[in-house]
């Protein structure tokens, strides 16, 4: 079944498989996140807060970044609350959006950093917890052969469970695009993973 | 999670309540901040702007307005500062705003009350507005009795006691002081007027 489907274009496969609309359990905290309301920001916190810091760390492959990007992204979520436009689906786009945002700055924040002598790195190791604990070092090292966005977008099907619109809207892409990236991207995956193409 | 990647599940975390805690403090801080009043400095200050840009619009909404009017009193309150330009300007509105008064038929105690003001606003200006006041109070005399009746107006304006010979014949003799004019007209407004009539009768002698 499998073996037929790649046989297909990324983008006729994945049109039949991203398309799911379904309600989002977000949509009744909409108006409640433009109006600043405590509760509304504490429920979507917490319905998006794995999914968020998940994201993150198999971006930046590093817990505690994550989790502070993460954190950021709910503080300018706060000051542009009554832009936010759309229904639920909209707004955990939005977050995933400034999360990627994020993460990118995070890549830049490391090229700019100088690099540190190994002499002079200190005895006592920094607390992490890096990808590799998790996913181990095959895994770890597919993922970071992948290019910025093809990592984006695997991680956002496969970790967080985005369909192809919502990951079009996180990347700033169309629908098309999007699944075109998708498919690619699992291809590289896959083969790095040394898998079949 | 992924069915084609099962491997992917390994990425997924579970955020501990400390971190969550702590996040969750951070966005009530952001709230707070965003939702806070503004400082008072900065309210007054756009009071003040709003106030500046405001004035010269209700200034000039202000220029017709007459006695009884709600911006009358904004006029007025203008005026000293349009007189540093045009001298002449209170006189010229105080015997408009009686002409206007007369053509709105307001209560004669009113046009007659402004009369006096007009009066003693063209006090040292130039007769012609003299001659408009004149105009205005034999308009007013001519209309008066099917309006008002002549007792409210005796009353009101002229004096508080009814009219007497001595009375008209102050105003008599106050007529026959003015050196040039219609005398229809002196007649009437010697007999409208009355006792109060008698200074701006002297003020009026020369004018001609």
């Amino acid at each position: 079944m499998s073996t037929l489907a790649l046989t297909f274009p990324a983008e006729v496969v994945w049109i039949t498989r991203l398309t799911d609309t379904t309600v989002n359990p977000l949509d009744g905290y909409v108006e409640g996140i433009r109006n600043r309301s405590d509760e509304a920001f504490r429920a979507v916190y917490h319905a998006t807060v794995d999914d968020l810091v998940s994201f993150a760390f198999g971006m930046v492959s590093d817990r505690r970044t994550a989790e502070d990007i993460v954190q950021q992204s709910f503080v300018e979520l706060v000051k542009a609350a009554p832009k936010i436009k759309g229904n639920g689906t909209a707004l955990r786009a939005w977050l995933f959006k400034s999360v990627r945002y994020g993460c990118l700055d995070e890549y830049r924040r490391r090229a700019r950093r100088p690099e540190i002598p190994h002499d002079d790195l200190p005895e006592t190791p920094i607390e992490q917890d890096p990808l590799a604990d998790h996913l181990g070092p095959d895994l770890e090292n597919a993922l970071l052969s992948l290019s910025k966005r093809h990592r984006t977008v695997v991680l956002l099907r496969h970790v967080v469970g985005l369909n192809g619109e919502e990951i079009a809207t996180v990347i700033g892409t169309s629908r098309r695009a999007a699944y075109a990236a998708l498919g690619r991207a699992e291809t590289r995956l896959r083969a790095a993973l040394g898998g079949e193409e | 999670m992924s069915k084609e990647f099962p491997e992917m599940d390994r990425v997924r975390l579970t955020v501990d309540e400390t971190t969550r805690q702590r996040h969750l403090g951070s966005i009530n801080s952001a709230i707070r901040a965003t939702t806070a009043p503004q400082p008072r400095r900065l309210r007054f200050l756009a009071v003040g702007i709003a106030i500046l840009l405001l004035l010269p619009v209700i200034a000039l909404a202000s220029e017709g307005s007459v006695p009884g009017d709600f911006l009358y009193p904004v006029k007025r309150a203008v005026e000293p500062i349009v007189e540093v330009f045009d001298v002449d300007v209170a006189a010229e509105r105080r015997v408009e705003e009686v002409e206007i008064l007369l053509d709105r038929q307001a209560p004669t105690d009113v046009i007659h009350s402004h009369i006096d003001e007009a009066r003693e606003a063209v006090t040292d200006h130039w007769s012609e507005l003299s001659d408009r006041i004149d105009v205005v109070v034999a308009e007013l005399d001519r209309r008066e009795p099917q309006v008002d009746g002549p007792t409210e107006r005796t009353g009101d304006q002229v004096s508080d006691e009814p009219p007497t010979r001595e009375n008209d014949q102050v105003s008599t003799d106050n007529s026959n002081e003015i050196d040039s004019g219609d005398a229809a007209q002196r007649d009437v407004t010697t007999t409208t007027v009355g006792t109060t009539d008698a200074t701006q009768g002297r003020d009026r002698v020369g004018d001609g």
